[in-house]
């Protein structure tokens, strides 16, 4: 292990750094505190007291009402149901196509990844209404197992873009292990790759599972039924409504955090780990 | 010469077959759309009727002669620039403070700025379109309360002010995932390094733009190209915040025209060649980012 | 212990998978089963609703309870709009033919699209369609093919409603009966200390549907009665000083000063809001929302017909349509024109007397509640020989986009009234020639 910078730089009282970070985390933390505070208070008082709350103002009914003008339990089921079907399909797919890029030399993988890499600079714009078309052609439209392919298909290149690397990036000698043994690609990858992929599987469930969790745009134009709507939408939806529902928004806003900051809070070192490997591999 | 055993010819196949579900997912989902775009984008579907004549460039022409166009392309660069450059020399000073703090304060710095990347787009749009609210908004009400008359000002409304509202808020959601990326890049510098530049007795500030930033490089690339590609995207979150582009087109940028033109008002025709436009656009500028940054890197 | 935690991840993702396979297989073929109708009249299927009824969500929701209620085999899924118009929500839904049952639609030139289109199924036959008035059987019709495509919402119009107290306070005796008297007003409510006139600059919606639309009417209607038939076909030519001065007289207001601080980003509620908690003498808004300004209790809320003509010229008054319903043409039109009638019929006092609009019914259905005011002052407009309509019916839906942003850029000085006019000018002109 190398002595890193790390070990090293800590100074002794490093006053004017604290001051700088302190002042950061605060500006952050700024308007956190302000949705968090406005969830438990009563809405009439939202604007007029933006900062503090006073024990008179106090109230669960923002959190109740948005619970179930949302239907909570049947978004957050909706929700759960499009990350997961993407996450496994995405790891799957996306490790595979990785593996074979890393491993098998042949220039028609070695362009192919190119091509998917070039695509990440791609913007979502030029593929957003076409695909509306082509998945109505397919039935795969108001279908979770269409959304979730659609999840999948603009994660891809940044998932193979990662498994590409993190397969490289293991010793050579472990795949050739492998075939001395008798082993084809397939058991190649089944016994010997796949267990080790933890690290990077867990990158790219973390940085692609935050981005479809709170995802809100491909939802709105794929997903009309309203019983299959996400969360967000749902949120998007109570923010639309004209007339002052201060209290809907921030309970809601809550509702719809509180899955993820409290994976987040229990995760927290894998969570970090997970996008600093992520941005190494790179 | 004895050819080399050809282990990767042998598994060719194979391995094309374990790249093929990937590869038939992007094609449909990805690939064809775009052909599809660059083919209706010469012509003047309006996304309702089935029927549209082919009318060549037309739909760029009438994009390009229309007055808005520039204003829209001069304000996806302006925010572009806020974002990739505020957001990347924050995160890499920030970055550079916490690696000189103690562990257990850096780290809860870390996991604070990191918060609002857990939030949806919308939600930290709504948050902030209420933060900047004239009347009843956090800075204009704090403003006025300390007597700082000079900030109270229409941070929605004002021609200028808008694209920096807007950038604001999305460093804010973003900032904390380049942190921690910066930081890992920090402590993957040798500490000999440091060592040997003391030695040469280089000042601190000397250290940081010749030991730091050269050892930084691979991450800069990297992150400026990601945040260069997600801000040219960028919908939900500017969207929302500017309400549809703000007063005119002050706040309005590509993403936002073109989803205004594909949803709003029937011309879907034009959509898709301002799609075809963004794309390029952000092609063209990934890529010349990072010729221009593994370029840096190398020499270094 | 990961292994423990990643294996379990794994059990929960399979479940979950196989979950979403029989999900999955339920999401798509969904309403293939059509409404059968029995001969007792009881009504069998599931309903599929996309509204737009951004300030009372819950007003839609009990309509379709209490239809469930009557018809305990019926299923009717709600949901609603969102963002800033309707074309938005219906555009996607048209380009991925996926239109709900039943929808809320305007009477405007995307409405008549739609139905020429065979988009949406002709509700000619129904009750509530027979009971409608006729000039708003007329604007449901549409131009090509006669297509009875919707019912309305109500009968609209734009007006102002003022502040009693202020303008006693301000010495104002007589409310204005013309653009100039207007100026006069707003001059004397500014030097008594008030704020004359909330400007929506950050809501251009509504500035289309007051201060535009009644350009249009003052401007355009009384000198030519076809005048929206010509826009349509591209044959009138709108880069003349009369369009010119509908932008003009948008900022003109602003210039002066009349308006509130910061009203380049008010929004809907904003803007509501200043006026009911008594900051602002004036608001220009719609009959719609006649129940928030007035059932105030701070203050005592007067209406006059916003007087956008010029001296010694009758005021053309702004009458229109309310967004309103329409029902998808496919297998289940017998279910949706059955709950066509029933929020038409007798659901519609829910709808009505929360939002205190104007019925547009000959026939009252069910309880009617209708500030006195307002009654008497939609019966006033509809003597008045010539009216228009909302913008929104009159522009073809592009250009209607382009006129919102016209006017926030007029109000911000980026383009003057002159260039804005030539610039509709062109885009009405443009978008006729591709309907050739």
């Amino acid at each position: 292990m190398k002595k890193t910078a790390g070990t090293n730089k800590v100074k002794k009282r490093p006053l004017p750094e604290i001051i700088i970070l302190a002042f950061a985390s605060i500006i952050t933390a700024v308007p956190l505190y302000y949705v968090f505070i406005n969830a438990f208070k009563k809405p009439e008082f939202i604007q007029l007291e933006p900062y503090f709350m006073r024990p008179e103002q106090f109230t669960f009914n923002n959190i109740a009402r948005a619970f179930t003008a949302m239907k909570y339990p049947e978004a957050f089921f909706n929700n759960l149901l499009l990350l997961v079907i993407s996450s496994v399909l995405m790891i799957l797919i996306g490790s595979m196509a990785g593996f074979a890029i890393a491993i098998v030399k042949s220039k028609l993988l070695n362009a192919y990844y190119i091509v998917s890499v070039l695509v990440i600079t791609v913007p979502f714009q030029i593929v957003m209404v076409p695909l509306i078309m082509i998945m109505k052609k397919t039935f795969l439209i108001n279908n979770y197992i269409g959304v979730s392919l659609v999840y999948v298909a603009v994660s891809l290149p940044m998932v193979i873009f990662l498994y590409t690397g993190f397969m490289r990036s293991l010793p050579r000698e472990l795949s050739e292990a492998a075939i001395v043994d008798g082993c084809n690609l397939m058991k190649s990858y089944y016994y010997v790759y796949m267990p080790l992929m933890k690290t990077v599987t867990g990158t790219v469930l973390i940085i692609k599972g935050t981005f479809i969790w709170n995802d809100f745009l491909i939802p709105l134009i794929t997903i009309s039924k309203s019983s299959m709507t996400p969360l967000t939408l749902r949120l998007y939806g109570f923010a639309s409504v004209r007339y002052n529902s201060w209290d809907l928004i921030f309970g809601g806003t809550l509702l719809c955090s509180i899955p993820v900051v409290i994976l987040f809070l229990s995760l927290q070192k894998y969570f970090i780990r997970g996008v600093v490997a992520g941005a190494v591999k790179g | 010469m004895r050819k080399k055993p050809s282990y990767r010819d042998r598994w060719e196949i194979e391995g094309l077959i374990f790249a093929l579900p990937s590869f038939l997912v992007l094609l449909v989902f990805i690939i064809i759309p775009i052909i599809l775009n660059l083919r209706y984008c010469l012509t003047n579907y309006d996304g309702i009727r089935a029927e549209f004549d082919f009318i060549g460039l037309e739909n760029f022409i009438s994009i390009f002669q229309s007055d808005s166009f520039v204003v829209i392309l001069m304000n996806t660069f302006q925010l572009s620039l806020i974002y990739v450059v505020g957001l990347n020399v924050l995160a890499i000073i920030l970055a550079a403070l916490i690696v000189r703090v103690s562990a257990r304060f850096g780290n809860f710095v870390k996991s604070l700025l990191f918060f609002p990347c857990l939030l949806s787009m919308v939600v930290v749009g709504f948050i902030w379109r209420l933060i900047y609210n004239y009347n009843s908004g956090l800075i204009n009400v704090t403003a006025n309360k300390l007597g700082l008359e000079f900030l109270i000002q229409e941070w929605l409304g004002d021609k200028a002010l808008i694209l920096p509202s807007v950038g604001v808020s999305i460093i804010w959601f973003a900032l904390g995932y380049y942190l921690i990326i910066y930081y890992a890049g920090f402590m993957a510098i040798p500490v000999e390094l440091y060592e040997a530049a003391d030695v040469e007795g280089a000042s601190p500030v000397k250290q940081f733009f010749k030991v730091t930033l050269p050892m930084l490089a691979p991450s800069i690339t990297i992150n400026v190209v990601l945040s260069t590609v997600a801000i040219l995207a960028a919908f939900d979150l500017p969207y929302v915040l500017t309400a549809g582009g703000g007063p005119g087109y002050y706040g309005s940028t590509l993403a936002i025209e073109i989803y205004r033109y594909a949803y709003n008002s029937i011309q879907q025709g034009k959509a898709f060649a301002l799609s075809v436009i963004l794309a390029f656009i952000s092609i063209v500028i990934a890529l010349i980012e990072l010729r221009l940054f593994l370029k840096r890197e190398e020499v270094n | 212990m990961q292994k423990l935690f990643v294996k379990s991840l794994v059990v929960i993702m399979i479940v979950c998978m196989f979950t979403a396979i029989l999900a999955g297989c339920g999401g798509t073929g969904t309403k293939d089963t059509p409404a059968k109708t029995t001969a007792a009249g009881t009504l069998k299927g599931d309903l599929s609703c996309l509204i737009w009824l951004p300030d009372a969500p819950e007003i839609i929701q009990k309509q379709a309870e209490e239809f469930m209620k009557l018809y305990p085999d019926v299923k009717v899924d709600v949901q609603m709009m969102t963002g800033n118009g309707l074309v938005e929500n219906l555009q996607p839904k048209l380009a991925s033919n996926s239109l709900p049952d039943f929808f809320s639609n305007n009477s405007d030139e995307l409405g008549g699209i739609m139905a020429d289109d065979g988009k949406i199924a002709d509700i000619g036959d129904t009750k509530a369609f027979a009971n409608s008035y006729d000039s708003m059987q007329a604007a449901w019709t549409s131009p090509k093919k006669g297509v009875k495509y919707g019912i309305s919402g109500g009968i609209a119009t734009t007006l102002f409603y003022y502040n009693i107290d202020m303008f006693k306070k301000a010495g104002i005796t007589e409310v204005p009966k013309d653009f100039d008297e207007f100026l006069a007003v707003c001059e004397k409510l500014k030097t008594a200390g008030f704020v004359p006139l909330v400007w929506y600059g950050g809501f251009p919606n509504m500035l289309s549907n007051g201060p535009f639309s009644y350009g249009l009417a003052n401007n355009l209607a009384n000198k030519d009665a076809d005048f929206a038939k010509k826009i349509l076909d591209g044959t009138l030519n709108l880069n003349t000083p009369e369009v010119a001065d509908i932008y003009a007289r948008i900022k003109l207001v602003a210039d002066k000063d009349y308006v509130q601080k910061g009203y380049m980003s008010t929004d809907y509620t904003g803007g509501m809001t200043l006026f009911t908690d008594g900051n602002a003498a004036m608001i220009f808004q719609g009959n719609w929302a006649s129940g928030t300004f007035m059932d105030n209790k701070k203050f005592e809320t007067g209406v006059f017909l916003p007087p956008w003509n010029k001296k010694g010229e009758a005021i053309v008054p702004v009458i229109g349509s309310e967004t309103g319903w329409s029902v998808a043409e496919n297998k289940n039109k017998a279910l949706s024109k059955a709950f066509l009638d029933y929020i038409c019929g007798d659901g519609f006092a829910i709808y009505q007397n929360q939002r205190q609009n104007t019925p547009p019914f000959k026939q009252d259905v069910g309880k009617v509640v209708l500030n006195e005011k307002m009654k008497n002052f939609v019966v006033e407009i509809n003597k008045s020989p010539v009216s228009s309509a909302l913008a929104f019916q009159i522009l073809p839906a592009n250009t209607l986009d382009l006129t919102f942003k016209q006017m926030q850029e007029v109000l911000t000085n980026t383009k003057t009234p002159e260039q804005a006019a030539a610039e509709l000018d062109k885009a009405v002109k443009d978008y006729a020639a591709t309907k050739k």
